[in-house]
């Protein structure tokens, strides 16, 4: 299975070991990223600029259509008000009727736009640091095997 | 960059050190994997899971990932059918392509990527993983180009200004879109 896994960019240097652990789960069944991304932004943060530019934004942009629509899942971590950019994804994903986990760590004080989103084959989850890899894997596990086969 | 790193499968149990640092050479310059296989790959085969993509899957995702590579490196101490294909593919893309072999694996290896020769297609041999660190490491730097949209002057005639022009009025794009559809198009074409 192909796992569209987003999350603020800044979250691969502020909190990389719970994208990695994210990662970690997903890897453990078997299952790839759409898009490696993490560990070269946590690159990109710590490296001088000039030895690790940052890819266009314009060719970021042109590829996430496909890159969700080449996905069987998609995960966003959307703690707190999150990023216009995985709020786009998480729009994609919906109009390409992709399983969707929404995954929060507590709860913004006034709410968030996620905390609206309906719709059937999207689960919003609150995590807790012991429970973020049993909530990942329970959620690829709902859809493990109903990939698409060629 | 967009770099496809491929091996057997086979490697990937016996020699996932090396793929490891050969991932963690390519993530600490920036540069992103084509296809994240490595990884789930080394779960599946090391916890013995019944969860394999269909062989059909797999052929469509590697050639797509070295459609959209910018290089490609193949780890190839263990002989396989896979890796030789995708190396065909990717000189025939025109993409360079790094091999790699273990110095004490070279008896395994086939004598066509032993004679292997093209300006794109680079075959070296490593000990260890210093070996591999620089290999690899020199192989990128020496292909690092900036993965924004580049530029170039384009000189033209009057008669194709002219025929650009009128195209541009007529359809509403621009004379970059329409000379970048037209590429597109031969590109398809050669393709086909």
């Amino acid at each position: 299975m192909i796992v569209h896994f987003t999350a603020r960019l800044d979250m691969a240097t502020n909190n990389i070991e719970m994208l990695r652990r994210i990662v970690k789960t997903i890897h453990s069944r078997g299952h790839s990223l759409s898009e490696d991304w993490i560990e070269p932004q946590y690159a990109r943060a710590i490296l001088p600029a000039d030895q690790c530019p940052m890819p266009s934004w314009v060719v970021i942009c042109r590829e996430r259509q496909n890159i969700i629509a080449n996905s069987d899942v998609v995960i966003a971590e959307v703690t707190g008000y999150s990023s216009f950019g995985v709020g786009h994804q998480v729009a994609l994903a919906q109009a390409l009727n992709k399983p969707i986990l929404l995954l929060t760590k507590g709860s913004a004080p006034f709410g968030s736009y996620s905390d609206g989103l309906d719709q059937e084959n999207l689960l919003r989850l609150t995590y807790t640091d012991e429970s973020l890899e049993a909530i990942v894997a329970d959620f690829i596990e709902m859809y493990e095997g109903s990939e698409a086969l060629d | 960059m967009v770099i496809h790193f491929t091996a057997s499968r086979f490697s990937v149990i016996k020699n996932i050190e090396v793929l490891r640092a050969i991932v963690g050479i390519i993530h600490k310059r920036g540069h992103v994997l084509a296809r994240d296989w490595i990884e789930p790959q080394y779960h599946v085969m090391a916890a013995n899971i019944n969860r394999q993509m269909s062989p059909e899957k797999v052929y469509d995702l590697n050639m797509d990932a070295i459609e959209r590579a910018d290089l490609v490196i193949i780890e190839g101490s263990e002989p396989s059918f896979g890796a030789g294909l995708q190396v065909a593919t990717a000189i025939s893309k025109k993409k360079p392509i790094l091999l790699i072999i273990k110095k004490d694996s070279t008896h395994n290896e086939s004598m066509l990527s032993q004679g292997a020769h093209d300006v794109l297609f680079t075959r070296k041999e490593y000990e260890g993983l210093d070996d591999v660190q620089k290999i690899v490491g020199d192989f990128i730097e020496e292909n690092t180009f900036n993965t924004k949209d580049l530029r170039f002057n384009f000189v033209i005639d009057r008669q194709l200004h002219n025929y650009i022009r009128l195209k541009s009025f007529k359809t509403k794009k621009t004379k970059a879109e329409i000379v970048r559809e037209l590429l597109i198009r031969d590109m398809e074409r050669e393709e086909k």
